[in-house]
């Protein structure tokens, strides 16, 4: 039986309120089909209160951190997992370094013949040993930068046993050799290495004494000359005026000025 | 009765705003005041008294997880409800190949043994395999409004619809509704 589509909405407020508006009442009067579908709504609202009851039995929700407390768990377990996963990786790596350094044979023992000689000129320990004597062990007499045309001659003199790079002692007592005693002027005036190879730009300079052996310029005392020469200069100052002074010009010529800022700033 | 509303609403508010801040205890006793409310609505939309409570304590679980997102615009039950509706609405989709069974004995009231109560007993399981038979959105929204009794304003925000919106589909679904109901009493006669 069809229902009036226009009481519907009316219909089932009618079911669910129980309250009856004047006009459906007139339209019920009229209509059974409208009766009788409000009849059948009411039952169903009768069904849905039934429906509306509670159950018996309500479950009780789980207490929250059991279920809802998830994250610090997962946040646990993934600083645990990242934490053994760096942990590998560190011990991976220590045994990687590690492996190489076992297999590696004892490093060869170098000695200075094997080394390469410089290439370039640079700084120089000179090292003084008599190759003759017994007495092997290394004595570092002086350090100076020796000049590029110099090299040969140290190493031929200088030149270490390998036995004596090492430190060794052969004889059975270690004699020092004996350091020349300084004496300035002696240098100066003989200019001539006293034992085995002293460089001169090595000897300490005393220029209280070279002023009291000549009056000639710093720069002269410091110029290598044989004691001849030296003898020669030192004669130049009692002899005539024009040989002296053609003497001191050839001298002159011979040196180097750059050791003498003084006497570059007096002859620029 | 009005005092009584007023200290229950501000109680709610309370375990709220506790539970918000992170309380578990607060949300513990807010579940328990909507469990029944929440299964019941399971209970009816699924069928099932096992997945009820499965719905349920998913419902609780996604709560908590989104009390955040709780402004308070609209009641707490209702935002209770949007919540199970969404999680039955999934888990329906999920069984939609089962077979469509009530386990009547589970979902009865206690009995009694009077006539009366015999026939309010058929009442109502006659209206719950009509609303199995209906599709599950139609379904939800005659639970919602029959059983659960929620104004149309309040269905739709469980629904997310305008008001409008709510009564039209609504209607649709008085529609459908009154057909199965029509069938299920026309069996129950033969």
């Amino acid at each position: 039986m069809a229902t009036c589509e226009r009481y519907e909405e009316a219909l089932w407020e009618a079911a669910e309120s129980d309250d009856i508006s004047t006009e459906l009442r007139r339209h019920l009067d009229v209509c059974p089909a409208c009766r009788e579908e409000l009849a059948a709504l009411q039952q169903a609202m009768t069904g849905f209160a039934v429906l509306r009851q509670i159950p018996d039995h309500v479950p009780v929700p789980a207490p929250l951190p059991s279920t809802a407390r998830w994250w610090p768990r997962a946040a646990f377990v993934g600083v645990v997992v990242a934490l053994a996963i760096v942990g590998i990786a560190i011990g991976l790596l220590a045994w990687k370094q590690q492996a190489p350094i076992v297999k590696q044979p004892p490093s060869p023992v170098i000695y200075p013949e094997q080394q390469e000689q410089p290439k370039e000129q640079g700084p120089a320990q000179v090292i003084v040993v008599e190759p003759k004597q017994p007495v092997v062990v290394p004595q570092i007499v002086r350090s100076a930068v020796a000049p590029k045309h110099r090299h040969a001659r140290i190493r031929q003199h200088d030149a270490p046993s390998p036995i004596a790079v090492r430190h060794e002692p052969l004889s059975p007592e270690p004699e020092l050799l004996p350091v020349p005693e300084y004496d300035p002027v002696e240098m100066l005036i003989s200019a001539q290495p006293v034992n085995g190879l002293v460089p001169l730009d090595a000897v300490p300079i005393d220029t209280q004494a070279l002023t009291a052996v000549s009056d000639l310029p710093l720069t002269y005392a410091l110029t290598p000359v044989s004691p001849e020469e030296m003898q020669r200069l030192l004669q130049l100052e009692t002899s005539p005026e024009d040989e002296r002074l053609s003497r001191a010009e050839t001298i002159e010529n011979a040196l180097v000025f750059s050791a003498d800022p003084a006497s570059e700033r007096r002859n620029p | 009765m009005a005092t009584g509303t007023v200290v229950a609403e501000q109680r709610e508010r309370q375990l709220i705003a506790r539970a918000r801040a992170g309380n578990t205890a607060a949300f513990d006793a807010l579940a328990v005041d909507y469990a029944p409310r929440v299964y019941r609505l399971a209970v009816r939309m699924l069928g099932d008294a096992e997945e009820a409570e499965e719905a349920l304590q998913e419902t609780m679980l996604r709560a908590y997880r989104s009390l955040g997102k709780f402004r308070g615009e609209a009641a707490f039950s209702t935002w209770l409800y949007a919540i199970t509706a969404r999680v039955c609405l999934t888990r329906k989709r999920a069984a939609k190949l089962r077979p469509e069974q009530v386990p009547y004995e589970e979902l009865r009231i206690a009995t009694c043994d009077t006539a009366e109560q015999m026939l309010r007993r058929e009442a109502g399981d006659r209206v719950q395999r009509a609303l199995n038979a209906l599709p599950p959105r139609d379904r939800l929204l005659m639970v919602l409004r029959f059983v659960e009794e929620l104004s149309h304003e309040e269905i739709a925000r469980v629904m997310g619809w305008s008001v409008e919106n709510s009564r039209t589909r609504l209607l649709r679904a008085k529609r459908a509704f009154r057909e199965r109901y029509e069938k299920e009493m026309t069996d129950g006669d033969l």
